[in-house]
């Protein structure tokens, strides 16, 4: 028999020193900053349950000094923080917010361990409705200290409950950093990287900013988001389906949105033959997958086999490029939610996730075979001949923003004009291409009198031809 | 061109057999809330025979020879049969897959990843209770043993087998290994689409010509798989759950031949009927496949 006697006990506890690394080791500092907002955004959609976030925003400062993120976005009760906020990893009796995105219970913390040695939180929390137990406090921790007392608990300084607050005064968090360490500071100091930020927090929280949300870094000017859009018309509307996936724990209600947007000018006039031609490829840029947890943005432009490229879509070719897709997963439950710890991608073998995955795929499919058959009318595209309706609307239809558009399970495009009989002989054409001296190109058309470069070739094929083989 | 059916036997017989299959489908729905789609080419054969077999009445053909598009317009044989051009990956989403639907993708070509991927889609398109049939050619007739293996791991890359030995691609060894890997694409796309594996029906071998392979089953779903159950699919003899294939051999007999056989196996439940001079591998055959033989009546 066992018995619980000293001789019998394993330590088993964990170094927190040893924790912290573990804990920092894995996230990087912009996606860390990233998880921080989102505490805020989960504070501001909880006081607003119609989504609507005009007038919630979130300051982020960063200095030589220290790095500081404040919302107004309601503050801490005292019971949270002594019970659930502060602690690694989520509590079971923690009910937790509805459609959050923090869901961990880790963000917070290693987010400020990642950044610095010594850290001040200020909360108010004003009670909803407006009484007198409304509450200030703040907790100081230098983490260097903490690392090596015993005790898994950080201490209250300025503790004050049942406080009534004044009307005009902000409830909400605040987060000062100091002691950044170095490679912090001098990534904090760097432009580019503040550029990074932005972009990324205007990509991420896209949607709590379209909501009214200003987040603001190092300036007043607050981060604008843009808009997710798909080119749409009467003749040619992206898919837009409305899954709702029950499970054992809940409901997910999955919106998926696929289609392509507009050409950029450049691409209207560019030679379609360039497809196929390395040296020209362009920038994939956005092309790809964007999929939304609770509005907050995992995956970016993801082109990868997750997403159906390579099977059984086909793999990305810049054929492609305009394809845009947008899936947005709700749960009020957001452990359902294929979230992986660090939120810069998904946990693949979430149910969920696989349910949703496979519908990525077909619609992916569905409007490559648009995209396709767009390329083939083009390949058969005669000069001078009038464009088919399939590639006026690929060409011309305008984008439109996603919330304005109505369910269809397909995508809907013009059909491909019928093969023409000549084709059989067109088709059995050779194409040269060559590559000449523009000033000698300048001579050799005005000699012919031609005004283009395939008629330059046109005739002086036919010159050579007449010249020396009939 | 008439006589097309008589020149392809099996493959007539085979068409016959998934027909009768797909009767046992009214457990799920009525047979006319299923669609057809195929690749019908210019005679439209197997849409005559599911349409007479089982009065679906929406189809839909697609068809890759753009050139011969005026051809199939004239050949169809229902107005209604929807005639798609072009490629199957790029026309397969034009396919209304709320629907439920029997689809039959009829290549002629050996497996491919390009036909993997038209699987794939299908089968996480279409509702559960849907049929998928895929026909491939067994990749063994015309090629020298040797070049057999390769040619396979050229159209299908590091899905074939690394312990594969070349002796095994003698006879139907290509068309099982082809086998298997539609069956492992289908596997794990209806378990990610659906929840539930795909679960195989058919699995015919048969060489009116070159070594062909047919294989194919049902998507189903926790919602609707006991109602698969309720199907009985597996009391048909032909129907084959397994890796062992059910091989569709029509024996070369006379009509006379055939009659008396006939006569004698129906209800008979003891040794089969023989014939001095014929093959008892002969009568055995005829004895598996007589009631779907085309000809026959």
């Amino acid at each position: 028999m066992v018995t619980r006697d000293s001789d019998t006990m394993i330590e088993a506890g964990a170094e927190k020193r040893f924790f912290i690394e573990m804990l920092t080791k894995d996230i990087e500092l912009l996606p860390s900053i990233v998880d921080l907002v989102d505490n805020s955004v989960d504070g501001a959609r909880g006081l607003h349950p119609d989504g609507d976030l005009t007038g919630q925003w979130v300051r982020i400062e960063a200095t030589d000094e220290s790095f500081t993120i404040s919302d107004n976005s309601g503050g801490i009760t005292v019971d949270n923080a002594r019970h659930y906020a502060f602690r690694f990893g989520r509590s079971k009796d923690f009910t937790g917010l509805k459609r959050s995105v923090g869901q961990f219970g880790v963000g917070m913390k290693r987010a400020i361990f990642k950044i610095g040695g010594e850290f001040e939180l200020q909360s108010t929390y004003r009670s909803r409705d407006g009484g007198r137990d409304g509450s200030r406090f703040s907790v100081h921790v230098d983490v260097e200290e903490w690392a090596i007392q015993k005790e898994w608990t950080f201490e209250f300084s300025d503790l004050q409950e049942n406080a009534t607050l004044a009307n005009d005064e902000r409830s909400g968090t605040t987060i000062k950093v100091t002691r950044l360490h170095p490679s912090v500071r001098d990534d904090l100091n760097d432009p580019s990287v503040l550029q990074l930020l932005r972009t990324e927090l205007r990509l991420r929280h896209q949607e709590s900013i379209q909501s009214g949300l200003s987040i603001l870094v190092n300036g007043e000017t607050p981060l604008s988001a843009s808009r997710p859009s798909l080119q749409s018309s009467l003749i040619l509307k992206p898919i837009y389906k409305q899954i709702r996936l029950e499970n054992d724990g809940g409901v997910v209600d999955v919106k998926l949105y696929a289609g392509t947007i507009a050409p950029p000018k450049r691409d209207q006039d560019a030679d379609p033959e360039d497809d196929g031609r390395a040296e020209n490829f362009q920038d994939p840029g956005d092309a790809g997958w964007y999929l939304f947890c609770n509005d907050r943005l995992l995956l970016v432009a993801d082109r990868s086999l997750v997403t159906g490229w390579g099977n059984p879509a086909a793999a990305y070719h810049p054929q492609y490029r305009l394809f845009r897709g947008f899936v947005f997963l709700y749960a009020d439950n957001a452990s359902l939610l294929p979230w992986n710890t660090t939120k810069t991608a998904v946990d693949r073998d979430s149910p969920v996730f696989r349910a949703v995955q496979s519908q990525m795929k077909t619609a992916l499919v569905a409007v490559q075979a648009v995209i396709n058959r767009g390329k083939q009318v083009r390949a058969r595209l005669e000069e001078g001949e009038a464009k088919p309706e399939l590639l006026s609307a690929l060409d011309e239809t305008s984008d439109q923003p996603i919330s304005s558009l109505t369910t269809s399970q397909f995508m809907i495009a013009p059909l491909s004009p019928p093969t023409k009989r000549r084709e059989v002989l067109t088709a059995k054409i050779s194409r040269i291409q060559y590559v000449v001296d523009p000033d000698r190109y300048k001579e050799v058309a005005q000699a012919l009198g031609a005004s283009s470069a395939s008629e330059v070739g046109r005739l002086t094929f036919d010159y050579f031809y007449d010249q020396e083989i009939n | 061109m008439a006589k097309q059916y008589e020149f392809r036997p099996a493959k007539a017989a085979q068409r016959r057999m998934i027909v009768d299959a797909c009767r046992r489908l009214t457990a799920i729905a009525s047979l006319d809330q299923f669609q057809y789609v195929g690749f019908g080419g210019l005679e439209f054969i197997d849409f005559v025979e599911f349409h007479r077999g089982l009065g679906l009445p929406q189809m839909t053909s697609i068809e890759k020879d753009s050139y011969i598009q005026h051809r199939l317009e004239f050949n169809k044989p229902y107005n209604s049969i929807k005639v798609l051009m072009g490629e199957a990956r790029d026309r397969l989403p034009e396919v209304d897959w709320t629907k439920l639907s029997i689809s039959w993708l009829d290549y002629t070509d050996v497996l491919t990843t390009d036909i993997l991927r038209d699987v794939d889609y299908v089968i996480r398109s279409c509702i559960p209770g849907s049929i998928l049939i895929v026909t491939v050619n067994g990749a063994s007739t015309g090629v020298p043993l040797p070049e057999r293996l390769e040619k396979l791991r050229s159209k299908l890359g590091e899905l074939v087998d690394d312990g594969l030995q070349e002796k095994e691609m003698n006879g139907w060894g290509p068309a099982r290994i082809e086998r298997k890997i539609l069956h492992d694409a289908a596997y794990s796309a209806a378990r990610e689409a659906h929840g539930l594996p795909f679960r195989q029906l058919f699995n015919f071998e048969y060489a009116d010509d070159a070594k062909m392979l047919t294989w194919g089953g049902i998507v189903t779903s926790s919602a609707i798989d006991r109602t698969i159950d309720s199907c009985r699919f597996e009391d048909l003899q032909f129907v084959r759950t397994g890796v062992e294939a059910f091989e569709i051999s029509v024996p070369v007999l006379t009509e006379r031949e055939f009659t008396y056989l006939e006569a004698e196996l129906v209800g008979s439940t003891g040794a089969l009927p023989k014939i001095k001079g014929v093959d008892s591998k002969d009568i055995e055959a005829f004895a598996q496949m007589y009631r779907w033989r085309v000809g026959s009546r």
